[in-house]
């Protein structure tokens, strides 16, 4: 018996804030929610100032295992996951080799098991070594644990290709998540194409290179009705396409990165490197649409893009430098300043952290009695800074690094164990 | 110690104090002796990361005219072909403590990038990928004041050419703008975005005898090929077309027009002959004899105390 008595915090679900309320817990179950549960447990954690909340997910992971283990691997990852509150992750295909057959899904799964209570869900390639020009056997790394299709890095840009690998994982009822990009228009980019481009002298990266290929993919996911997720929206205009398009019930679903809701092209100035990615940060106005989006649902979710890199590759001429940033410790510290800022509720933050994109997945993580659920108490007046001691990354690519963060998760339930953080 | 990274860096009058120095200096590069102590015993290392007839000599001879030792290092034939990065690069130059480093690099942006690792050197800024020249300008203006009594305040220039990858072009437009000229653009679309209207708040031309009309200094730039992607023109022949600055166009322009260009030139392509050899208009050689006064003022300027 190993009872967990989570007191003196604020339950919050994406349905309900409720303050007082206590959580029972025991082999991972939640047996008890309530007031004054009464029932003395063996451990009982003192969460006044914070909340109990179910653990978040961050579906979009570079982990960078096998073949780039430099920057990041699934035990650096896993653990920089948990220091930020969250308890399943999706990792990206863009490895080496690419998780483009069942053998490289296999191993991901085993060595996560093996080093991390979190849950590694792979997203496995949909063309082989992501060259897009030939399907990856589907069948056997869906059988083998693969959640959902993606070249991610990069698009698949024939579209006969990708509309029989729609065809096939549509049968499945597995989705294809998609890096919009049209690579002709974006080649030699490092930042948005724009008027703050043009005075910095790098090379631009058009939004119409994301607008075009989510345009062209809405059509295909109306061809062959299979669900179509959009990776890393950036454009005001991507939004109202997906608007629309869902308007128009078109099987499509998006997400945003929180560093697309807090900084535009204009601070690429100041952070430099630190903040080249792509796709990149756009202007103020399509930061304003991206909130838009959130706040009126067009947007199912908030991912990170953890996208490690080593110092060395951000430490050279801007257009030289590595693209991504860092996000798994930062992600639900942001996501309770928006709260702060009124952007949006606690419900929202619950749905877009934690509930949304477990849907998309199909995985549970309920917060009710008698489910089995990973939770995350959140103390959102917690002072700390991203530095090398509490990094747990292997990268330290962040534009948050060594600046003053307020929020933090302080303890995470997963897989019935109580860890401080 | 006084770098100089971008036009925006200075003021009007720090404008007007580097001309009026290199003013001062150009006798010397007249004289029987080419030379002055000004920089005796300091170092200054040109870093050139592309090739460079005009500005790599004459900041050597600059340098050399100061009396500083002035070192070249190309970097082909330097390390970094063996892979070393520029950072260390420069790192290893200045553990050899340069006064100066004068750097040419094809990536924009990348003074300002050395500049947070280097404490000790002076860096002056031969050419950042497409972003500034400041001493083309610079020179360009010092090459104007030759010609003209005054250089501000209404002076009407045309830039004409590929813009888009031209760091001369930024860099007078920052100049000429702090100056209160009237500075116009003149390219298509590939080669000038709509947005740099906004960018550098100046307006743009299509038609180059609209954008002519009336000026009184015309800029012409090369068509870089070395800078072209793909499809930025379909040829030479059809840029010459429109846009070649030949003497049926420059009549649009005011009477006494000046003519000038960065070198090197294409005949043919963005220039006619005949403008470019015409001694009553054009600049074009004057421009390179000011360059060696102004890089000699620029270096003085940063290493004065």
């Amino acid at each position: 018996m190993n009872s967990i008595l989570l007191k003196n915090g604020t339950v919050i679900t994406d349905k309900s804030v409720e303050l007082q309320k206590e959580v029972l817990l025991e082999d991972g179950v939640v047996k008890a929610l309530d007031y004054n549960i009464g029932i003395k447990a063996q451990r009982e954690i003192d969460c006044s100032g914070c909340y109990i909340m179910p653990s978040a997910i961050d579906p979009h992971v570079h982990l960078r295992e096998p073949g780039q283990t430099w920057k990041e691997d699934i035990a650096s990852g896993t653990a920089a996951a948990i220091a930020g509150g969250i308890s399943v992750i999706g990792c990206m295909p863009n490895t080496s080799p690419a998780i483009d057959h069942k053998e490289v899904i296999a191993t991901i799964i085993r060595r996560a098991r093996e080093v991390s209570p979190v849950k590694v869900l792979p997203f496995a390639a949909l063309t082989v070594g992501r060259k897009g020009t030939k399907l990856a056997p589907i069948y056997e790394m869906f059988d083998a644990g693969a959640v959902a299709f993606t070249d991610d890095g990069s698009p698949v840009e024939d579209c006969y290709v990708l509309r029989r690998g729609l065809e096939i994982i549509g049968d499945l009822g597995s989705f294809y998540a998609s890096h919009e990009e049209v690579t002709s228009l974006t080649v030699g980019g490092a930042m948005n194409e724009g008027v703050v481009s043009h005075r910095l002298g790098y090379g631009g990266i058009p939004k119409a290179s994301e607008e075009i290929c989510i345009g062209k993919e809405i059509e295909l996911s109306r061809l062959t009705g299979t669900r179509i997720h959009f990776l890393h929206v950036t454009s005001g205009r991507s939004i109202e396409m997906i608007r629309r398009a869902k308007a128009d019930g078109i099987n499509v679903t998006c997400e945003v990165c929180p560093h697309n809701l807090i900084f535009t092209d204009e601070d690429v100035a100041e952070y430099g490197t630190m903040l080249k990615m792509n796709p990149p940060l756009r202007t103020a106005l399509d930061r304003e649409e991206l909130w838009g989006g959130i706040v009126d649902g067009t947007v199912d979710f908030i991912a990170t893009d953890h996208a490690p890199h080593e110092a060395d590759t951000k430490r050279v001429p801007f257009d030289e430098a590595s693209f991504g940033i860092t996000g798994l410790q930062t992600f639900l510290t942001h996501a309770f300043l928006f709260v702060k800022q009124q952007k949006f509720s606690l419900e929202r933050l619950v749905e877009l952290t934690c509930v949304n994109a477990r849907k998309l997945l199909g995985e549970k993580n309920s917060l009710a009695v008698g489910e089995r659920c990973d939770i995350t108490v959140f103390d959102p007046q917690l002072r700390w800074t991203l530095n090398r001691e509490t990094n747990r990354s292997k990268s330290y690519n962040s534009p948050w690094f060594n600046k003053e963060l307020v929020g933090k998760a302080k303890w995470i339930y997963i897989n019935g164990s109580l860890e401080e953080l | 110690m006084k770098s100089l990274l971008s036009i925006n860096d200075l003021t009007q009058s720090e404008i007007f104090e580097i001309l009026d120095e290199a003013q001062q200096l150009i006798e010397v590069s007249e004289r029987e002796i080419k030379k002055v102590p000004a920089l005796k015993g300091k170092g200054v290392i040109n870093l050139f990361y592309e090739n460079s007839t005009r500005t790599r000599t004459s900041f050597e001879l600059a340098a050399k005219r100061l009396s500083a030792d002035a070192v070249n290092i190309s970097a082909k034939t330097s390390s970094a072909s063996k892979g070393e990065t520029l950072l260390d690069t420069v790192l290893n130059i200045q553990a050899m403590s340069p006064d100066v480093v004068v750097l040419r690099h094809s990536s924009s942006g990348v003074h300002k990038f050395l500049a947070e690792h280097l404490e000790k050197v002076a860096i002056i800024n031969a050419g950042d990928g497409t972003n500034e020249h400041p001493t083309q300008a610079l020179l360009d203006c010092l090459a104007l004041r030759q010609r003209l009594k005054q250089v501000h305040n209404g002076l009407k220039i045309a830039i004409v050419g590929d813009i888009r990858h031209s760091r001369v072009a930024k860099s007078n437009i920052l100049l000429h703008k702090k100056l209160n000229n009237e500075i116009r653009l003149i390219a298509p679309s590939t080669l000038l975005p709509e947005e740099y209207g906004e960018a550098f708040d100046v307006p743009i031309y299509r038609d180059i005898r609209e954008g002519l009309t009336g000026v009184d200094v015309i800029m012409a730039l090369r068509i870089q090929n070395e800078r072209m992607e793909r499809s930025f023109i379909s040829s030479t022949q059809e840029y010459c077309d429109r846009y070649c600055l030949t003497k049926d166009r420059i009549r649009f322009a005011s009477e006494d027009v000046l003519i000038m260009h960065p070198g090197p030139i294409n005949r043919g392509v963005e220039i006619s002959s005949e403008v470019v050899d015409c001694k009553k208009s054009s600049l074009i050689l004057d421009q390179v004899k000011m360059g060696v006064a102004l890089r000699m003022a620029v270096l003085i300027r940063a290493l004065r105390n």
